[in-house]
């Protein structure tokens, strides 16, 4: 392995899916919106923004354990790439399938937002 | 004929003690009468927690709200009332338009002030300084039309 820059890119196949899930303070509020508001596509105060692969047969529900109220996204690794982004493996102890999404947010959060295809909309 | 005006607190928000703030504050923020519904929000988002958005963002900076709530009386009351989230950092946007075009700004904790203008697709995102700032009312302007 060259352990290259582009490296960990090539960690995930094409058409790779991702969720991220939606607080309510993020659901679209206004008549005529539908997707998620932009900041939930920023990146968090202590590293890039996290996602979780979505493998064929993961049950989404999954993610949301222990987060009543909230929807889930998905994002495939095009929608990341057209962003500007990369998708990095981030596995952790909770969510082997943990990764990061790396680059800059200025503009690419809201190109994520509009690209966002819900998976579990908002509850009502 | 003169707009009533209310003060944050009296809207329900009261702004939390944060050691680090710094903020500049010297006396009651007040709050035009048409923005109390989103003072009301404003209220709500000043008491998430640390965490809220499951993965780890920081609790709304009253520095960040306040400067929103001073664009939001700059604009004035012809103004449309946008769409207000947290964001991650601790900072508050605003957003106007649907899914498509739109206008976002976004206050951050330390006073940072970014516009992002969304024309089909096309993105143009800067800095502002402040309610002087030409960037800021073109930003304004466009969101105006929007609604």
């Amino acid at each position: 392995m060259s352990g290259g820059g582009t490296e960990p890119q090539r960690r995930y196949a094409a058409g790779t899916v991702v969720w991220r899930r939606i607080p309510p303070w993020h659901f679209p509020k206004k008549q005529g919106q539908t997707r998620p508001n932009s900041p939930a596509f920023d990146d968090d105060p202590d590293g890039p923004m996290s996602v979780s692969i979505a493998p064929p047969g993961r049950d989404p529900a999954e993610l949301l354990v222990g987060h009543d109220g909230f929807a889930l996204v998905e994002l495939s690794i095009e929608d990341l790439q057209a962003a500007g982004q990369t998708l990095v493996p981030a596995p952790t102890a909770e969510d082997p399938h943990h990764a990061e999404v790396i680059g800059d947010k200025a503009k690419a959060k809201r190109t994520l937002a509009k690209a966002a295809r819900w998976v579990v909309p908002p509850p009502g | 004929m003169s707009v009533p005006t209310e003060t944050l607190s009296s809207l329900g928000y009261h702004a939390r003690s944060w050691p680090d703030t710094g903020t500049s504050e010297t006396g009651p923020l007040r709050v035009p009468g048409h923005l109390a519904a989103v003072a009301a929000e404003f209220s709500q988002l000043s008491a998430l927690a640390a965490g809220w958005n499951s993965y780890g963002a920081a609790p709304v900076r009253p520095s960040a709200i306040e400067a929103a709530v001073r664009v939001l009386v700059y604009a004035g009351e012809d103004m449309p009332l946008p769409s207000i989230s947290p964001t991650p950092h601790g900072g508050i946007q605003l957003e106007w338009g649907g899914d498509d075009d739109g206008v976002e700004i976004e206050f951050e904790p330390d006073g940072s002030i970014s516009v992002l203008v969304d024309v089909n697709g096309e993105l143009d995102q800067r800095r502002v300084t402040g309610t002087d700032d030409p960037s800021l009312a073109d930003a304004l302007n466009w969101a105006a039309k929007l609604a």
